[in-house]
């Protein structure tokens, strides 16, 4: 009796990348550099729709601790669709901002699905996610002080050093600050960059989330963010809610469309610091195919009416 | 700049911060602020909320049978109690539930319902196989080419996909009436004894003879041919060597043969 996963698509699309996939020996891909354009988020749900239309999408990003396992369709599929299209790699794991040295092993697996895939872009988060010994599956928030800041920057040094190329390191959205806190998150990232040479992944929908938590201005925000380091943009839904003090409180639960604020936030960064590669984030509640690239085609028609004469941006 | 780890207050504000997140009762950690500074249960419980529903959420996607077989609600309890008592310890997860099995047996308000840690057993295997290293498969004409000298002396190497199980209740049976496959075959005997495997693409379950599971067990345990049927035929009960390694092989379950010298 044969037996698919059920959120996966019928096997027999599989079965006709197979020759590039589960049992052949693999080419070593070449680098493809992720154009300034827009991508989403590989879901597998989406397997079989990117497989059979091969939809123009500018990348795709993939969450790194998906595709840790040895072997198996997962890596089939992403094998398939990293032949025609650049690839971003996020890790979600890594518990860089965590007060406790990181977990090699954990690296190392990092690693390997970096070597594996060869992405044109690496990024991981500014937050901790595992304090000893458990894993929380979560990016939780860290104060801002000289102390952990040296921490960060010791955890890039080593992940950068490991995995032998730059990362982008991601703004977070928060719901609380600490007391013990003394940097403004943007100080924070700018001294971080500096002293790492990490770049930085710019999250919209971030800024958004954590100045209508904490009551400030988001545009202030991104004024003071040290923009010329970002090498990538993420856009994605949040989910309104309030406090039990009547203040707002948006969840960053990447379950629907882009709201129209973040999107005038990203219209506005686009036009100061001109394209970059952005990526539609959509990790529960996932759409159709056709309604998260609808979703990308709307930030590439932002992208492209920034670049000269409306020219479309090159995929590759 | 050097940090003393007693006076670690990044250490500090993390284990505080982390102590609360499975724990419902937990007070708000000190220093952790809403807006207005104030001390915000609603805010604290947004990550408290997203620890444990995105890890339930992980144990669904990785057991929807027993999901399947609990209902939502229940499933959603017995879930937060594991993740309570055995929180992942890495964070790749879909390698997190291997201890499931084993708490849902000794859960006692499930006690009445023994069969379900083995159905827990075979939906563990099954995504251990999903996502098990690739390898080949023996080919059936390399063992039939072993002259018959060799043959007692033969050990086969299970595929890294493969697992073996036993269970005293129709545990197959009933994961398998909890997924849904497209095609599938049942058997209504028990006890079961059951080979999951991912030759290829497909994760497969194979049934085997209860009486010969005591041979399969031997080989998967790198015990020789010869000792495998040794082992199985002292067992008494109905063993049949040719049934037992047509079944095995028909379900791919060995990636190469050794001959032991
Ligand atoms: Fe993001």
């Amino acid at each position: 009796m044969t037996a698919a996963a059920g959120v996966l698509p019928p096997l027999v699309i599989l079965v006709c990348f197979e020759g590039m996939g589960v049992m052949s020996d693999r080419e070593p891909y070449e680098v493809i550099k992720v154009p300034s354009r827009s991508g989403v988020g590989l879901k597998a749900e989406h397997y079989h729709d990117i497989l059979e239309q091969k939809p123009s999408m500018g990348f795709f990003e993939v969450h790194a601790e998906n595709y840790m396992g040895a072997g198996g369709p997962p890596h089939a599929y992403l094998e398939a669709i990293r032949r025609d299209y650049p690839l971003s790699l996020h890790g979600v794991g890594l518990s860089i901002g965590g007060a406790r040295p990181l977990d090699k092993d954990h690296l190392a697996r990092l690693k390997q699905v970096h070597d594996r895939y060869q992405p044109g872009l690496f990024s991981e988060h500014l937050a901790w996610s595992s304090h000893q010994p458990a894993y929380f599956n979560d990016l939780l928030p860290l104060p801002y002080t000289s102390e952990t800041l040296a921490r960060v920057v010791e955890h890039i040094d080593e992940v950068q050093s490991v995995i032998g190329r730059q990362m982008l390191l991601e703004n977070p959205s928060t719901y609380v600050v600490f007391e013990q806190s003394e940097l403004e998150e943007t100080e924070f990232l700018r001294e971080i960059a500096k002293r790492s040479g990490c770049g930085l992944l710019l999250d919209v929908n971030n800024v958004f989330v954590s100045a209508s938590n904490h009551g400030y201005s988001p545009e202030e925000y991104l004024e003071a963010f040290p923009v010329s380091h970002v090498g990538e943009i993420h856009l994605g839904g949040h989910a309104p809610d309030e406090d039990e003090f009547g203040h707002t409180l948006l969840i960053d639960a990447h379950d629907r469309e882009v709201s129209d604020p973040v999107w005038a936030l990203y219209a506005k960064t686009i036009k100061r610091i001109g394209a970059r590669p952005t990526l539609i984030e959509w990790d529960s509640d996932i759409p159709t195919w056709a309604v998260l690239s609808a979703e990308a085609q709307r930030a590439d028609e932002i992208l492209r009416a920034h670049e000269n004469g409306g020219q479309p941006v090159a995929a590759e | 700049m050097q940090q003393n780890k007693h006076s670690s207050v990044h250490l500090n504000v993390e284990h505080a911060f982390a102590e609360g997140l499975l724990n419902p009762s937990a007070a708000v950690p000190e220093g952790v602020l809403g807006r207005d500074g104030e001390v915000s249960a609603k805010r604290y419980g947004v990550y408290r909320n997203n620890v444990v529903s995105s890890l339930v959420g992980a144990l669904a996607a990785n057991f929807p049978a027993i999901q399947r077989l609990l209902g939502a609600d229940y499933f959603k309890a017995l879930a937060a109690e594991f993740i309570r008592h055995h929180p992942p310890v890495q964070p790749v997860l879909s390698e997190y539930g291997g201890g499931f099995a084993d708490f849902i047996q000794s859960f006692p308000p499930l006690a009445s319902y023994p069969y379900l840690a083995d159905v827990a057993r075979i939906e563990w295997a099954w995504l251990s196989a999903y996502h098990s290293a690739d390898a080949p498969i023996l080919d059936a004409q390399k063992l039939a080419s072993v002259s018959p000298e060799d043959m007692p002396r033969v050990v086969l190497v299970p595929h890294p996909s493969a697992s073996l199980h036993f269970s005293e209740f129709p545990a197959a049976s009933i994961f398998l009436q909890n997924r849904e496959f497209a095609q599938m075959e049942n058997s209504e005997q028990r006890p079961q004894a059951v080979v999951v495997c991912r030759p290829e693409v497909a994760v497969n379950i194979a049934w085997i003879e209860p009486a010969d599971f005591t041979f399969a067990s031997a080989l998967f345990e790198a015990r020789t041919l010869g000792e495998a049927a040794t082992l199985a035929a002292s067992g008494g009960g109905g063993f049949d060597l040719n049934r037992a390694l047509q079944a095995l092989l028909a379900a791919q379950v060995f990636q190469d043969l050794e001959i032991r010298k």
